[in-house]
């Protein structure tokens, strides 16, 4: 099922601007424009064909080409589901900025400025998102090396006189930040206006993982705030312009590693779309049934961690205990715990072992139990209700103009879910209901998880009722040329042998074109957006993260309200580092 | 072990108890910094209870002798990690997560610390991407260990490097030191 602009809204632009170019193929739609109609190109298909939310913004850099780096928008029509992708290259490596149309745009801007070094005219605050200040280099420009430049003397200080290094040792490393490079970080992004800058984090366990912010405070209120993030940024877009696309699909797992199961299928599908594979029936529903369990595990964790950090040391112990079951199930099916590499091209890695359904429906029977236990100490507990009710609305406006997904925009009644706007696997075959908030605040976004999980447990058991019946049936399409063989296959036949060899040595020959597929991660949107020039390398693969726009309205949410709140606030926008600094 | 007379008299030695209640008592810093800071909430949590042995996760470093470098160190977050090591109290030991932390793991990348040993010294390794709440358990042993060997009067330098079985190289003897 395809999202993309309908060809009669397509003629009303190419009436209405002239020197445009519009590209359209099965997987993607876009609009080239010049640099000087973008914002009003954009402005129209905001106001006029109701392209009113904002997706992702990011750059490709094409070395030979001049102007060398392409901005593309991508923007989605929430009455008539349809996506768009508008291009603009940027001349003079510049760019007008976006902000004053959508305020989701600022961080992504400042991504491409920190990655690429195309500068926004008019941007507010334009500052490197992941490095520091200071940091020379924009790393994800073509002629930048994966391994960094290597000039700063840094040897190991376990080294001992007598022990033989490993082979690929240097004493030389890239260049680490100083503490005065990290200050000068923090003093470009927030000026002291009020009594104090209270720094909360990197490496404070209530940030959930290595977030730093900053408030100006007065008192005990925050009148401004603004987010270091990049404490966890390691490259992986970087990473997977180097690597087939097979061997991608473990670092999908460590991005979002609490719902790795769902990065997986979402990159996988859009592999998959831009191969042509389709998966049999057996594997849409495997996928089906570990996404929704890995669902659960999710929205379990967040359920501790977030009890937690409000004081309820119970709830964590409780949703851990569960939490063990469902790593036990995934470790039973796929071999490893957390970050389990249990999708490929074409199916899933294994077949189910025997037993694992009955496990599993052991679970679900089991399981509602538990969470009505959550329910009674929770729901109605009046610390609980004190610190959660009426903080943090967030209404229809914000999520359009910050681009939030997730239960984040459902808790403000927006049905957004890729789930239902553009079924992947089997989802379209299971029934389900996306519950939707009507508030906005903290209580309804725990309301709206612990009712997902529910709705989990229904789609699981749904799945689970279906493979019963699909037991010996093919679990990964390997007839086709793109997916790689079964060992059982490569052992026994000489042409499968060749076929792995090839697929592992030179990868996908993906055919040349452009894909952007997202799936529904617990933490909202992920998108893939693929750019493939027709090699075994994607030649560009943007990660359109889910939290990384979620947690950029937590600056605006946090203004005139205490620290306390903050930390409910952090949970209950559920961010994952890993994610959002890529 | 301290020497035990049969009328209820043990004699020991100040280095000998000191030891004993350190490696009893390891108190880590609970700062989680990637996936293995999942794993290491779980061997925290319900099923693995590291409290059984002693060890109690703080909230400060200040109160801390272990630190558990859990997940990716990337360049910018290292020298605050550094500030948490240098903030701990003597002693203290470090024991380092997972292939991330021990030598970058699968981030050979311009942003990632190629092993925290490049910024702070590392007691104990543990392998595993991410290692299990059993493997995490493994290492804390290990370095209750090492601090019992350094108490019998060796030097750091002096404790043999440890051989680690692979594959391809199973160790055939055992060490010196009986692990």
């Amino acid at each position: 099922m395809q999202l993309w602009i309908d060809n009669q809204k397509l003629e009303t632009v190419s009436e209405r601007f002239e020197n445009i170019n519009i590209q359209k193929s099965e997987n993607f739609t876009s609009i080239q424009v010049e640099k000087n109609q973008l914002i009003q190109l954009l402005k129209f298909l905001k106001e006029d064909l109701g392209f009113k939310m904002f997706i992702d913004f990011f750059c490709v850099d094409y070395p030979l080409h001049n102007p060398r780096f392409q901005g593309i928008y991508l923007l989605f029509n929430p009455d008539e589901r349809q996506r768009v992708a508008v291009k603009c290259w940027a001349e003079g490596d510049s760019l007008p900025t976006i902000t004053s149309l959508w305020k989701g745009a600022k961080w992504a801007e400042r991504e491409a400025w920190d990655m690429f070094g195309v500068k926004f005219e008019g941007h507010e605050n334009l500052v490197r998102m992941f490095l520091w200040e200071g940091y020379k280099y924009h790393p994800l420009r073509k002629d930048f090396p994966l391994r960094g430049i290597e000039d700063t003397y840094l040897p190991s200080l376990n080294l001992r006189p007598d022990e033989k290094p490993a082979h690929n040792y240097s004493p030389y490393h890239t260049v680490l930040p100083t503490m005065e490079d990290l200050e000068r970080t923090q003093k470009a992004r927030i000026q002291k206006k009020n009594q104090i800058v209270l720094n909360w984090g990197p490496l404070h366990p209530g940030t959930h993982g290595t977030i730093w912010f900053l408030f100006d405070m007065e008192g005990e209120y925050v009148k401004e705030c603004d987010i270091v993030l990049g404490q966890l940024h390691r490259g992986v877009e970087k990473i997977a312009e180097n690597l087939t696309y097979t061997q991608f699909i473990p670092y999908t797992d460590r991005m979002d590693y609490i719902s790795a199961l769902c990065s997986q299928v979402a990159y996988v599908n859009a592999v998959e779309k831009v191969l042509g594979v389709e998966p049999p029936e057996k594997a849409k529903y495997i996928r089906t049934m570990m996404c929704e369990l890995q669902r659960i595990n999710s929205h379990l964790l967040w359920l501790g961690t977030f009890a937690l950090d409000l004081g309820a040391l119970t709830i964590f112990l409780y949703t851990f205990r569960e939490r063990e079951k469902i790593m036990d199930i995934i470790e039973g099916i796929a071999g490893i715990r957390l970050n389990s590499t249990y999708i490929r091209i074409g199916g899933v890695a294994k077949d189910l072992p025997e037993g694992a359904l009955d496990v599993i429906t052991h679970f679900i029977n089991d399981f509602p139990e538990k969470l009505e236990e959550y329910e009674t100490i929770l729901t109605t507990n009046r610390i609980w209700l004190r610190r959660n009710v009426d903080l943090g609305i967030i209404n229809e406006e914000d999520v359009y103009s910050y681009g939030l997904t997730g239960v984040v925009a459902r808790s403000a009644g927006v049905p957004y879910d890729i789930r239902m706007i553009q079924p992947t696997d089997a989802y379209d075959r299971v029934d389900f209901e996306v519950p939707l908030g009507r508030v906005g605040d903290c209580y309804d976004r725990y309301l709206l998880r612990m009712e997902e999980m529910r709705q989990s447990l229904n789609i699981i058991k749904q799945c689970v009722e279906k493979l019963k019946g699909m037991e010996g049936e093919k679990y990964i399409a390997t007839d086709n040329p793109y997916v790689l063989p079964t060992l059982n296959e490569v052992f026994n036949s000489i042409e499968s042998m060749v076929k792995d060899f090839n697929l592992r040595i030179y990868g996908e020959q993906v055919p040349e074109g452009e894909v952007y597929l997202s799936g529904e991660n617990p933490r909202g949107e992920l998108g893939f957006y693929i750019n493939s020039k027709g090699e075994g390398r994607p030649y560009r693969m943007r990660i359109r993260s889910g939290a990384f726009y979620n947690l950029q309205i937590f600056t605006e949410l946090i203004k005139g309200r205490t620290v306390a709140d903050a930390v409910v606030l952090l949970g209950s926008l559920d961010p994952v580092v890993g994610e959002t600094d890529r | 072990m301290a020497i035990k007379h049969n009328n209820g008299i043990i004699l020991t030695t100040v280095e000998e108890v000191l030891s004993w209640g350190r490696r009893n008592s390891l108190w880590p810093a609970s700062v989680g910094l990637a996936c293995c800071a999942i794993e290491m909430m779980h061997t925290a949590a319900s099923r693995f209870d590291t409290d059984r042995l002693g060890i109690i996760f703080r909230g400060s470093p200040r109160q801390s002798d272990v630190l558990i470098v859990a997940g990716t160190v990337v360049n910018k977050v290292a020298p605050m990690l550094k500030l948490i090591y240098d903030q701990m109290p003597d002693p203290k030991w470090v024991i380092s997560m997972g292939g991330c932390s021990s030598a970058g793991g699968p981030f050979p990348t311009y942003a990632t610390l190629q092993g925290v040993d490049r910024i702070i010294p590392v007691d104990v390794y543990v392998p595993g991407c991410p290692p299990t709440p059993q493997a995490l358990l493994w290492g804390i042993m290990e370095l209750q260990k090492k601090i019992k060997a350094k108490k019998e009067g060796k030097l750091w330098e002096e404790i043999p490097v440890r051989e680690v079985p692979t594959a391809s190289q199973p160790i055939k003897e055992k060490s010196p030191l009986g692990f």
